[in-house]
């Protein structure tokens, strides 16, 4: 009863300029490589290192340049961004959209991680290269070279001798 | 123009050699160790970023967490019923040298009985497989943080071999490197992580020849050696 009490006495011009504040500091106006402006919520654009420590240094007024992202990735990152605001939602859920999320071919994948590693987005960048290292685990080196296009640059001696160094890791 | 250039995966898709050095060790730490041992053949590349101290030094701290911090454990290896067990005690420096009791351990319960364990330091058992003949690579390392055994990578400096010393005795550690004897009375320091930093004391001239090292030990925040020749010898070798 205090409570309403005392709401209804300042209640409206506090309540105005909470929101009006808040609202200010909620749009983030970043622009891709390919010079497309997304705009976003200040919550989901800070789960960047990147961007947080542009906010906080107040470097963020204006549009923040993203010169390494493209628009389609970044629209990615976005995403993941958004679900990953509030990560005491549903565990399973956000597993879910985690998994499927990350179901995208190589090319897609590494533009995912370049761009977790520029804007600097830990979880992002971990389920990433865990999808990556998925992707090798159980190859062997010639099949690695042959999906992940590497072009083998030892001699066959060198080869050799290196797999004759590790032959355990090699044996069943 | 810049943006050209910085958005080249719009034109020209990425592959996997085009990732920086970091991205890739993040992609390849996350394998198991056989797998990261068969990566090693893929490319000069792959090679070279596999064998670097600091990637092994990155999948240890993967692994277990903070073990530098921790003191370091005195490993005790006794019998129970005929088998022989791993006892782990709060560090006591003056019983350190009986971690080299241990000469045997079991590894998911079989007893690997050539095994040869090196010295206990910051709460590591290491040891290398006598049987394998891949002293240089393979190590295995027990953790009193975990309780668990785990096979883990020591890329050790060419011509380096774990047999060559005093393997009957666990080595010291000092000053974060496990330091050993070897026969011929030089010393060497050995850091289970950054492997390729492996150091050698050389005996100093003074010291009896022909009589073996028969005590190493750290006394007074100095590695000394102390030698039996009639009269006690010790020497300070701190730096």
């Amino acid at each position: 009863a205090i409570q309403s009490s005392r709401f209804s006495c300042v209640g409206f011009p506090l309540a105005y300029i909470f929101l009006a504040c808040k609202k200010k500091s909620m749009a983030l106006k970043l622009k891709s490589s390919d010079n497309k402006i997304f705009e976003v919520e200040e919550l989901v654009a800070v789960q960047s290192e990147t961007i947080k420590s542009l906010v906080e240094d107040g470097c963020a007024n204006n549009v923040i340049p993203l010169p390494n992202v493209d628009s389609k990735t970044l629209e990615l990152v976005l995403d993941w961004c958004k679900n990953h605001v509030d990560v005491k939602l549903d565990e399973e859920k956000l597993k879910e959209y985690e998994d499927k999320f990350i179901e995208v071919d190589l090319a897609v994948l590494y533009d995912l991680l370049m761009a977790a590693n520029y804007l600097n987005i830990k979880d992002l960048l971990n389920r990433a290269s865990q999808k990556v290292a998925d992707m090798l685990k159980g190859k062997k080196p010639e099949q690695i070279r042959e999906t992940f296009n590497i072009v083998n640059d030892f001699s066959p001696e060198e080869e050799e001798e290196i797999r004759k160094e590790n032959l355990w890791a090699f044996e069943e | 123009m810049d943006v050209v250039r910085c958005s080249s995966s719009l034109l020209q898709r990425l592959s996997i050699d085009d990732l920086p050095d970091c991205l890739l060790i993040e992609i390849l730490t996350q394998l198991p160790l056989k797998s990261i041992f068969q990566c090693k053949c893929v490319s000069r590349r792959w090679c070279s970023l596999i064998s670097a101290p600091s990637f092994a030094y990155i999948v240890h701290r993967l692994r277990s967490s903070s073990i530098l911090q921790r003191p370091s454990t005195l490993l005790i290896s006794h019998y129970i019923d005929g088998v022989r067990k791993v006892r782990m005690t709060l560090e006591e420096p003056e019983f350190k040298s009986l971690a080299s009791l241990i000469n045997q351990y079991y590894i998911n319960n079989r007893s690997v009985s050539l095994d040869i364990v090196h010295a206990s330091c910051h709460d590591l058992l290491l040891c290398t497989q006598k049987k394998l003949k891949l002293f240089s690579e393979v190590v295995d390392i027990f953790s009193s943080d975990t309780g668990k055994w785990s096979e883990s990578i020591g890329s050790c400096p060419l011509g380096f071999h774990f047999t060559d010393y005093a393997h009957s005795y666990a080595g010291v550690p000092y000053q974060g490197l496990l330091f050993w004897w070897r026969l011929d009375g030089h010393l060497v320091g050995f850091d289970p992580y950054t492997c390729k930093c492996c150091r050698v004391i050389y005996k100093p001239e003074e010291l009896a020849p022909n009589r073996r090292i028969l005590r190493l030990g750290v006394c007074n925040g100095a590695l000394r050696i102390c030698q039996l020749a009639g009269r006690p010898y010790a020497d300070d070798i701190s730096t």
